[in-house]
This record gives structure tokens, sequence and C-alpha cells, in this order.
């Protein structure tokens, strides 16, 4: 290959969003874009995003899988990427659960112990972002029972690419649906029940390549607040699942407990298969435990035209 | 980043490919001190060329205790390879820097609770198998940094294969490069401070064009008390070092630029987001190419807690960069 003794090809990037500060039940103020820019005009290819989330939570409790109740919304300009605000957790399986989450000492009070979520998600495509644009990102957080501020930062990583490379004239861009129960409920574990045909489902008229399903847990106390297992560890248990689809299809023809279709080691089913258009996939959840939340995310990517 | 092991002389498909071969040598390590090991327990056992698959480290307090105990981690012992002439580390790493972490629950493992040392355990897949040629070994030497009175008993394992007779002997191999960064000994729980690493750190030394695989960045933290000297980037059921505290909230990278004026990271970044928390690295993923005398410099930042918890906690943020470059032979 002939090579630059000089040049760096295609340099990798990180940019972050900066540490953002969300309160219980609220939206985190608007991400400073700027951030998530490269300070010049050059076009980039993002791998990946990672998630640091802390949260200052009482000295007793278990490890607190923050992912599970901060969610979070993503576009590249007028494409959208979640399909509004979903929980950061069903981006990606569990790559360790336990790296995924890890306890601290007590920095902010001698009481209380900050809880760490880290999580990467890897797209199932790298996406190609055009000079001058960056991606937006937006932090929610649920009613999840901790009194305390969450701090969540984004990172973006990828690679610069090369002002002599052309611009494609599509890109793939990848896209997340979620089943959301957003408020902390034991109703939604009780007989059977799901999302409605369109909670999962692709909205474009263009084919979805669906890559995996992410199936996540915890538990609530019944009274607003959160239950003994909030580190996402419910294994080979939970509800029943059944899935079909808009073709009639039988995907999970028998119910079989969650941790099952959504395995307990990586909380996730890998599934590459081609979503028509409008279509959908429905998850019904029979027989469950008391207490539970179930969510179930679809990640996939699609191809868009840019100018 | 291959994701599967592709041999440099042998096809997947030929049939018989050589025998498999694992080869282990291993040193008690004074402290602090730097030794090698028996380097004829490391050489192919039949005459011949072989080709090292993966490289796998264990670290042991050999002399546990009930009032001087200690936990060991990979960030205490370094080590520094030669393939022959050839250099394959940046002088001395720690033995965690090799590699992604891949179960960060396993990797370090407490032997007994009422004399409690730890076994820590690594293990490094080499983006390609390193071919050895005939009458060649992977030196290593190693060296203990000291933070731990103790000796530790150190054990390094080659999974390899022995070529079968006929097999082409390559013009030139893929050698693996592997360098490090070590930043001063912060106090976890005392004031801001930071750190800044040299020119001579993460800097490709080798005189060629180096494919970068990864960043690593790990956490060597101690917890320090008359009985207790503990080690570790992770905070498992049985301790507490603060490794969580610095990788989700204290520490950051403030900036990372190369030498060549690329911001590598532009803006302050939690370290657990540089360093992923599920693999402790920041995988390039794609054939980058870095000149020879390129080098990467990283800012540190450690910030202040509100409170300070009780205990003495100290840290060192440690950075690895792998690669690899053909050499001719």
């Amino acid at each position: 290959m002939s090579f630059s003794p000089h040049a760096v090809i295609n340099p990798p990037v990180v940019l972050s969003t900066g540490v953002q500060t969300v309160a219980q039940s609220a939206i985190g103020s608007a991400v400073d874009l700027s951030r998530l820019a490269l300070p010049f005009r050059s076009a980039m290819l993002l791998d990946e995003i990672r998630f640091s989330a802390a949260l200052v939570t009482g000295a007793e409790v278990p490890t607190v899988h923050n992912a599970l109740f901060i969610q979070t919304k993503i576009a590249l300009g007028r494409f959208a990427i979640t399909d509004g605000f979903v929980p950061i957790s069903v981006l990606t399986p569990s790559a360790q659960l336990a790296a995924d989450a890890m306890m601290g000492v007590g920095i902010e009070s001698a009481s209380g112990r900050n809880s760490y979520s880290f999580l990467r998600w890897v797209f199932p495509v790298p996406l190609y972002v055009r000079p001058g644009e960056a991606l937006g990102i937006g932090f929610r957080r649920i009613t999840d029972g901790q009194t305390n501020t969450a701090r969540i930062e984004a990172s973006v990583v990828g690679r610069v690419v090369s002002g002599e490379t052309p611009q494609p004239r599509s890109i793939r861009v990848p896209w997340v649906a979620a089943y959301v129960n957003d408020k902390v409920a034991a109703s939604m574990s009780q007989g059977s029940g799901g999302p409605p045909n369109t909670a999962l489902f692709n909205p474009f008229s263009s084919p979805l390549h669906i890559q995996r399903f992410v199936g996540r847990s915890y538990q609530d106390d019944d009274a607003g607040g959160l239950g003994g297992d909030l580190n996402d560890l419910v294994v080979g248990t939970g509800p029943d699942v059944k899935i079909t689809d808009s073709r009639g299809f039988l995907v999970v023809g028998d119910p079989v407990v969650f941790g099952e279709v959504f395995d307990s080691t990586r909380h996730a089913w890998t599934a590459p298969h081609i979503m028509p258009p409008k279509g959908w996939v429905r998850v019904q959840f029979s027989g469950a435990g008391t207490n539970y939340v179930y969510w179930v995310g679809m990640v996939g990517w699609r191809e868009e035209a840019i100018g | 980043m291959p994701s599967q092991v592709v041999s440099q002389v042998v096809p997947e498909d030929a049939g018989y490919q050589g025998d498999p071969v694992h080869l282990t040598a291993s040193i008690d390590l004074q402290s602090p001190s730097a030794s090698g090991v028996n380097v004829a327990a490391l050489k192919n056992p039949i005459p011949g060329p072989m080709e090292i698959m993966e490289v796998k480290f264990g670290l042991r307090i050999p002399t546990p205790s009930t009032t001087v105990s200690a936990g060991v981690s990979g960030g205490v012992v370094g080590i520094q390879f030669m393939l022959g002439d050839i250099p394959v580390t940046n002088g001395h790493v720690p033995v965690w820097l090799f590699g992604r972490e891949a179960n960060i629950g396993a990797e370090q493992v407490l032997g007994n609770s009422t004399t409690p040392f730890t076994y820590a355990e690594y293990r490094w897949k080499l983006a390609h198998p390193l071919y050895v040629p005939t009458g060649w070994v992977l030196t290593p030497t190693f060296q203990h940094f000291g933070q731990i009175k103790q000796s530790i008993y150190t054990r390094i394992s080659y999974g390899a294969r022995v070529l079968p007779i006929g097999a082409k002997k390559p013009s030139a191999i893929k050698v693996p490069y592997v360098a490090s960064f070590v930043s001063k000994t912060f106090t976890t729980y005392g004031a801001a401070d930071t750190d800044r690493s040299a020119e001579t750190d993460l800097v490709n030394k080798i005189g060629a064009p180096l494919h970068l695989v990864r960043f690593v960045g790990r956490i060597n933290a101690f917890f320090l008390s008359s009985a207790v000297v503990y080690t570790s980037d992770f905070e498992g059921d049985e301790t507490s070092t603060g490794a969580s505290d610095l990788r989700g909230r204290l520490l950051t990278v403030d900036k990372m630029i190369d030498s060549v004026g690329n911001q590598l990271v532009r803006d302050p970044t939690l370290y657990g987001s540089v360093f992923a928390g599920a693999t402790r690295t920041w995988e390039i993923g794609r054939d980058l190419v870095v000149p020879s005398e390129w080098y990467a410099i990283v800012d540190l930042g450690k910030a202040a807690p509100v409170t300070t918890p009780s205990g003495v906690y100290q840290a060192q943020a440690q950075i690895g960069m792998e690669g690899w470059r053909e050499v001719a032979i």
C-alpha cells in the first residue's frame, strides 16, 4: 500500500456530550450539540455510542442498573435513530453484567454510594455523518424512586473521513424501537398484555434490516419505588412470551419464559432478518410473576437517501 | 480487527495444520525487581517453527497472611517481550494492558476469605498469530512495580501450534507491538489533580508504520491500610478500591491528541466512556495505520469528591496501545 509517512488516514475520534444531569421523572436539558460535531468540515463514520450513568443511591440498596431507568432520544438531522425516548438498556445486549453496573464508595455523602452503569452500543452498521452535521442526543429519566440526580454522559466513537472520500448517495441509519412501560407499576406483569402493533414497528417506506431484539426487566416495589432486583438479573424466569408478526408468522409460537427468549447472559436475541415497510412484531406476556416490569427493544437499520 | 484467527502460513482449509502446544514458564518476582524466566520452557519443543495464538498471564501472592494480606491485579507487574531481537513492547507494559478485558468478574478471584489473597488471570489473544521461526523464542522479562511489598508468583503461558513439516516460511511476519502510559499515583478522594503522558509513552517506536488495533484503559486502584493492600480495576463483593468512582465520575480524559494534530478526544470525557466499561478498551475496529514515530498524548484530570470516604485510596491510570507491523525475516 502507498503510505504517506506523516499522515494518519481516517483517525479515530471520541466526542462526548459532557455530563448531563437529569432529575427523576424529568427530561434533561438540551445537549450542547457542538460537542458532537467535528470542529472542521470533515465527514465522520460513527461506530458506536457509549453511555456512562451515575446515580447516588442509599448505602443499603443493591447496585442499580441505571441504564434501565434512563432513556435517550437520538437523531441525525431529519433522520430519527430512536422511536422517541427509549431506555438506553434496550440499545444493546449486556456485555458483562458485572461490568455493566458497579458500585462506588460514597463520594457525595457518607451515607450514599454512587451506582455506575456503562453501556456500549455498537451500531449495526457504521453511520455516515456529513460534514457539519452531528448526532442529536437527549435524555429522560423515568420514575425510579431515587431522589438524587442522575449524571449521564454519552460519547460517540468513530473515525474522521478524509476529504477525498466522495459523499455517498445514501446512508444506512440505525433504528431502535422499544416497547416501554415508563412508570413503575406492577400491572404490566399481570395477565396477558403487551405492546400495541405500533411499538415494535417499521414506520418507514423501505425495508428495515433487523439485527436483534433486546429484553430487559426490573422489579418495582408496588409503591412507586424500586424493589429488590434493580440489576436486570432476572434469570430464566419472568412471564411467558409469545411473539407474532405482521404477516401472521408465529415468531415465538408457544409461550416461552422471558429469560429464554432474551437469553439471560445477554438479555438479547440476535435475529437478523428484514422487516417489510409498515411491518411489526408484537410481544405478548402471560403468567407473569409479581412486580416485574419488562421492556423489549428492536434494533436494526434502514437505507436513507441524502442530498 | 480480525474476528478470527488467520494463520500467516497455513490456510485454514489446509487440512492438517500442525499440533497444538502449550508452553508455560513462571517466576517468583521479588518486590521491586525485574527478572527473566526460564525461556527454554517457552521454546518450541520440536525443532521447527510455531505460531503463538494467545498469551496468558497469571499472578498470585505466594505467601498470604491474615495480618499482611494482599490482592494483586495486572497493574502491578509489567512485562517486556522480545522476539529474537525484535521488540514487541515499548519497555515494561502492565500485563492487563495486553488485549481486551473479557470477564471482569473472573479475571481477579479471591482465594480464601481468612487469608485473603487473589489470583489474577489475563489473556491476550493476538490480532494475528505470531510466527516464531525455528530456534527463536518470544522472550518475556517481568518487572514487579513495587506497589505490593510481597513477592508475586508470576506465570506466563503461550497457546501455540507447532507448524507442520513443509509449512511455508514467510518472508515477512506480523509482529505485535504494545506501548503503555502509567500515570502518576493519584490520591483517589483527594484534591483535584492532573497528569499528562509523554511523547515516549504511547509511541510507535518500531521504525515502521504500525497497524493500530486498540487502546486499553485500566485503573490500577489501591486500597491501603495497615493490614490490607489490594489493587484492582473492579469493585467486587469483597473489596472496594475506588475504581468505580474513578471510572464513572472522578477521572476524565481531558484531551487526547496525536503527533500530527488529530484530536482523538477533544473534550473532557469520562475515563469509563473513552475505555468502554465492558471491555476496558477503545477498539479501533479497522485497519488504521500510523506512521513511524507517531505518538498520542493523553491529558488526564482527576476531580475532587464532595466528601472524602475513609480509607487510604490511591490509583494510577494505565493506558495501553496495541498494534502490529510486518517485519521481514
